[in-house]
């Protein structure tokens, strides 16, 4: 499976394949050689979505009206 | 300049003042009632107001009693009275002496006109409602900068999921400017798509401060909006146009960011969960063809002695090798296939061809005699049928390779 195809796919869509890919293993009604690739993609997919929850970078931003820049904007932590 | 010494005698000179203007002293106003209490005296004290300005009001006990009507929030009224000023508390007030029905109160009417265009024209229908991601990468925010929203949004984001990213698009968010500016902070985030979902919030207020947010403009750009829309005006249960549009409406800005986040945890443990369940399922799955496999492993057609003592053995090896590499994890060997080997190997069992009246003949050592050169005439041999053997001595050998010479 390429990389960017994954990069494409929404975590929401990633977590969903990967829901169905263990119910259909834990059903057990697929042959031997479906089960390994289930698993094999299985544990491809619980790393997309590991790395898509930890990829985001936490940027508070504002838009600048101006000229069209978002700039970072500053938020206190018990509010302004 | 005039010095008045103290508050109580400048109050009490604008109190004079007041009651000494004769436009003051009895007239009439419409507005709209937007609070309305009764004490425990039958006074009461409430407020009327038009889309810009409010005043506060009392009509006391015995005139109340004596209204042909029950005032409430929202009815367009007629007040006669006078304009007091009550000096200790500092405050200006209409004292009523009676209260006109004027029918549905103005806002209440635009309210309720836009609401019921917008609803025919299906603005509000849940098939157009676009879910909400689980977990978007950045969010944008159209809300003022300067208020208390902003950080309630972002600081409840940030505790339930440290990884985000959130675009503030800084919008008036009452008054006469909002409407324009709250359009356009939508129509941003569609023109960059730069965002993955969008909330629009506000905080708390007054019927008239949130009502910019009936606004046909806002409604039609949420409507528009391809990126998911969060409406969080006001706090429950402040009800505005926009929240009938959004697709999903959020009762507080605070509630806002926790629907727009799942937490952090919460997805880490389903992950870990998953990914749990799978090595379970897969375990579990071997270890099911592993057993099927040991019924065959056991099965007594390969145990036998006559087994062994053939060429099989090599199959059996073969075999042995087959379910060695099915017990580890990348088995590649189906059931049904080892089936069709242990079919294969019942056909060629000896055992199967003494009972069709084939025999062997064994040394006293007990080795197959596989050829007539192996004995001499004299010896003592078994012939082994399917259901035991003979011990036979040997009388006569003729050999094919000699042309039938008897006992060279």
């Amino acid at each position: 499976m390429p990389e960017s195809k994954e990069n494409e796919m929404s975590y929401e869509a990633c977590m969903a394949e990967l829901r169905q890919t263990v119910n259909k293993l834990s059903e057990g009604k697929v042959t031997l050689d479906e089960s390994l690739k289930l698993y094999e993609r299985g544990i491809e997919l619980v790393s997309i979505c590991e790395n898509k929850l930890n990829e985001v970078t936490a940027r508070i931003e504002a838009v600048n009206k101006a000229n069209g820049t978002t700039d970072p904007l500053n938020i206190s932590e018990t509010g302004v | 300049m005039f010095d008045f010494d103290s508050v109580s005698r400048l109050n009490g000179y604008i109190k004079q003042s007041l009651s000494d203007n004769p436009y003051l002293a009895e007239l009439s106003v419409v507005g709209e009632i937007s609070q309305y209490t009764v004490s425990s005296r039958d006074h009461a004290y409430f407020s009327i107001k038009d889309d810009q300005c409010v005043i506060n009001c009392v009509i006391f006990a015995g005139n109340r009693l004596g209204l042909k009507i029950e005032p409430e929030v929202g009815m367009k009224v007629k007040v006669y009275g006078s304009v007091d000023f009550y000096p200790q508390g500092g405050k200006i007030q209409i004292v009523a002496k009676s209260i006109e029905d004027m029918g549905a109160g103005d806002l209440h009417e635009q309210f309720n006109k836009l609401f019921k265009k917008l609803q025919d024209e299906g603005l509000f229908d849940s098939s157009h409602k676009k879910n909400i991601p689980v977990l978007p990468k950045r969010i944008g925010v159209v809300t003022s900068s300067s208020g208390k929203v902003i950080s309630d949004i972002v600081n409840t984001v940030r505790k339930r999921n440290p990884h985000h990213d959130i675009l503030l698009y800084p919008a008036s968010v009452q008054g006469a400017e909002c409407p324009a500016e709250v359009i356009s902070g939508i129509k941003y985030f569609n023109k960059e798509k730069n965002v993955d979902v969008i909330i629009v919030a506000r905080g708390g207020g007054s019927y008239e401060e949130l009502f910019c947010f009936n606004d046909e403009g806002i409604a039609r750009a949420v409507y528009a909006s391809s990126i998911p829309v969060i409406s969080a005006i006001g706090h429950e249960p402040d009800y505005t146009i926009i929240d009938y549009v959004a697709d999903v409406r959020a009762a507080t800005p605070t509630a806002a960011g926790e629907m727009v986040i799942a937490s952090y945890e919460d997805q880490k443990k389903e992950i870990d969960n998953l990914a749990l369940n799978l090595e379970i399922s897969i375990d579990q799955f071997i270890d099911s063809r592993r057993k099927a496999l040991d019924v065959f492993k056991n099965h007594k057609a390969l145990h036998s002695p006559a087994f062994y003592a053939s060429e099989q053995k090599a199959v059996v090896r073969e075999l042995r090798t087959r379910l060695d590499s099915l017990s580890g994890q990348f088995v590649k060997q189906t059931a049904s296939e080892i089936n069709e080997i242990k079919v294969r190997l019942d056909a060629l069992n000896p055992g199967n061809v003494l009972k069709r009246g084939y025999s062997y003949v064994c040394d006293k050592d007990g080795n197959a005699v596989e050829s007539v050169k192996r004995v001499k005439r004299g010896d003592s041999v078994s012939i082994v049928l399917s259901d035991g053997s003979l011990l036979s001595e040997i009388k006569e050998i003729s050999d094919k390779d000699d042309g039938g010479n008897k006992d060279a």
